[in-house]
C-alpha cells in the first residue's frame, strides 16, 4: 500500500492530471451546465494526460484491468 | 448472499452545483485527508455527446481494500481497483453514476449506483438516490467468516458514504460562494 501512495502522490501524470481537471471543472460549471456542449474545450488537456495515465498503468501492469474499458468508448465512435 | 441498500439525501442545493461538486469530490486537494480510503482517482475515458448534451466519462479509482488485515493478507491485496462509468445529461438534468470493482472479484463484488436528480418537491434541492449491492465470494465452509466480512464491508462503505457526503456539502457551498463572488478560498 505503502509503495501504491507514494506513487500516487509523485505520479508523473500529477500535474497533467490537475490541469486537465482545472480545466474540467471551469468547462463543465461554465459551459456545460448553461447549455454550450457543442465544443469539449479541455481536448488538450485531456490528450496529454490520457496519454500519461495509460502509459503509467501499462507500467503498473494494470491495463489489463481496464483495457476492454478503455477501448469501449472508441469503438463507440460513429 | 448479496446484502442490498439504499439511501437517500437531500442537498439543499440546484442540481448544476451538486453535479459540479461531484466532480470535485476526489480531485480537490482540501478534501484528501477527509476522503482517505481513496488512494487514486484516474479519468480513463470521457466522450461528449455535443448534440445532445451527454457527457459520458470512465474513471479508474483506486481504495484502500476493505476488511481487517489479515484478510489482506489472505487476499494478497491492500488496495482495490473499481472503475466508475457515469452519464451527465445536461438537458434533462440528471447524473447517474454506476461503480464496480475490478479487482478482488474472487473475493468480494460491490456495485454502487448513485443518481442525482432535481427534487421533485423543490427544483433548486437535488436528490441523491443510492442502491449498494454487496456480495462475497467463497467456499461454503467459509460462509459465516464471509458473512462477518461482509457486514464489515456494509459498514465501512456506510460510514464511507456519509464522509462522501459531507465532502459533498462542503462543496456545494463553496460553489455557491464562488457564485456569490465570495471568496472563501484560493
Amino acid at each position: 500500500m505503502k509503495e501504491n501512495m507514494r506513487l500516487s502522490k509523485n505520479s508523473p501524470c500529477a500535474a497533467l492530471k490537475s490541469a486537465f481537471n482545472e480545466c474540467f471543472n471551469k468547462w463543465y460549471g461554465d459551459k456545460f451546465l448553461k447549455g454550450q456542449w457543442e465544443k469539449d474545450e479541455c481536448f488538450h488537456e485531456w490528450e496529454a494526460y490520457r496519454t500519461c495515465v495509460l502509459r503509467r498503468m501499462e507500467e503498473k501492469k494494470l491495463s489489463h484491468l481496464f483495457q476492454i474499458e478503455a477501448t469501449m468508448y472508441a469503438k463507440n465512435e460513429e | 448472499m448479496v446484502r442490498r441498500y439504499t439511501q437517500e439525501h437531500t442537498f439543499l442545493h440546484p442540481w448544476g452545483r451538486v453535479t459540479a461538486a461531484c466532480w470535485r469530490k476526489y480531485t480537490d486537494p482540501e478534501n484528501r485527508t477527509r476522503l482517505s480510503h481513496i488512494l487514486d482517482v484516474d479519468t480513463l475515458d470521457r466522450k461528449l455527446d455535443s448534440l445532445n448534451g451527454r457527457l459520458l466519462t470512465k474513471r479508474a479509482i483506486t481504495v484502500n481494500a476493505p476488511g481487517p488485515w489479515w484478510l489482506q493478507k489472505i487476499v494478497g491485496e491492500s488496495v482495490c481497483h473499481c472503475i466508475e462509468e457515469s452519464t451527465v445529461d445536461a438537458g434533462k438534468k440528471s447524473m447517474e453514476i454506476v461503480t464496480r470493482n475490478v479487482t478482488l472479484k474472487n473475493f468480494v463484488s460491490v456495485e454502487e449506483k448513485c443518481w442525482y436528480s432535481p427534487h421533485p418537491e423543490n427544483s433548486d434541492w437535488t436528490i441523491l438516490r443510492q442502491e449498494t449491492s454487496i456480495s462475497c465470494h467463497t467456499f461454503s465452509a467459509l460462509a459465516s467468516m464471509a458473512e462477518k466480512i461482509e457486514q464489515r464491508c456494509v459498514e465501512k462503505f456506510q460510514q464511507n458514504s456519509v464522509k462522501g457526503r459531507e465532502v459533498m456539502e462542503n462543496l456545494c457551498t463553496y460553489l455557491e460562494a464562488e457564485a456569490n463572488g465570495i471568496g472563501v478560498r484560493v
